[in-house]
């Protein structure tokens, strides 16, 4: 694969992280606690990291944050939307490159959720000068345990097809 | 990579969800009964209202930010957000509340509400500061 098929396939995927996150918004969910959500574009994220590597993961995340802003939110969430899908990449790529004889791709979704809830939470408490809002880790992590199985099990089968095209594209070239 | 979920994975799920129904049924509030509450309203870290918490409170404020607006309520001893210009509403899914160290956030706003009981041992550590 040469580089010009590598952005492509990174653009594509990026598109597609920030069409899920926009989606995402508009689907109607019972509320459990504030910032609880499903994380659809962390399926994207997950499989890059998997597939690419953390440092185009990185890239992926941080445009996708910026452009999410510019379509959809504002600044502050998109100081929160960047800061955790930033720890949350680095938890799970380290997740991928040493701990992937322990555990599934569901076991390190679930790591990057968690982490991604806790950034989020960091960041508000440093916002709001208050560490009351840590009162909310619990019930958040809980739930995000349901959305990490259901990214990382829906990563398995994107990155098998992601593998296999990209396996078929280098025999073509 | 491997591709199917093992014991590895429902060890790990399992203990998270362990360690945090520990944590919820151990960070469980008391419910205090006192007429000493007082909620305050913090927006973009500015206390802009306070309220001596009694059941006649009646008011309703508007909080206008760079960002938006919330519209609060409080009636009965009870404080909840009426209305705001936020997409995806959470302050107003929060609820009613109305007990000691109950909270309501909204994050694009920059709001913050807390109720604290001032019989409480907190008031202490606020002196202290």
């Amino acid at each position: 694969m040469n580089k010009t098929q590598r952005y492509i396939f990174l653009s594509l995927l990026t598109a597609a992280a920030l069409i899920l996150s926009i989606i995402e918004g508009m689907i109607p969910l019972p509320y459990i606690a504030p910032g609880a959500k499903l994380g659809l574009s962390n399926i994207v994220i997950l499989s890059v990291v998997v597939v690419f590597g953390f440092k185009d993961a990185f890239l992926v995340v941080v445009i996708r944050s910026i452009l999410l802003m510019v379509v959809a939110t504002n600044p502050i969430t998109f100081i929160y939307s960047i800061t955790s899908g930033i720890v949350s990449t680095i938890v799970m790529s380290i997740g991928c490159k040493y701990l992937k004889n322990i555990f599934s791709l569901i076991g390190i979704s679930v790591l990057g959720a968690m982490a991604h809830n806790s950034t989020q939470i960091t960041v508000a408490a440093i916002l709001f000068t208050t560490i009351d809002l840590y009162y909310y880790l619990p019930i958040l992590s809980l739930v995000s345990i349901f959305t990490g199985c259901f990214v990382g099990y829906t990563a398995i089968f994107v990155t098998d097809n992601l593998e296999k095209t990209l396996l078929k594209l280098g025999r073509e070239a | 990579m491997k591709k199917k979920i093992n014991k590895y994975d429902i060890g790990l799920i399992a203990a998270i969800i362990i360690i945090n129904v520990f944590l919820i049924i151990f960070s469980g509030r008391e419910v205090v009964k006192s007429n000493n509450k007082i909620a305050y309203i913090y927006s973009n870290n500015q206390l802009v209202r306070e309220y001596v918490f009694t059941e006649d409170v009646k008011d309703e404020v508007t909080i206008e930010t760079d960002t938006g607006y919330n519209i609060l309520h409080i009636e009965d001893g009870q404080i909840w957000i009426h209305d705001a210009s936020c997409p995806d509403k959470i302050c107003i899914y929060q609820g009613k509340i109305s007990r000691n160290g109950e909270m309501i956030t909204c994050l694009p706003n920059g709001l913050f509400i807390k109720i604290v009981d001032e019989n409480d041992e907190s008031e202490i550590d606020f002196i202290a500061d």
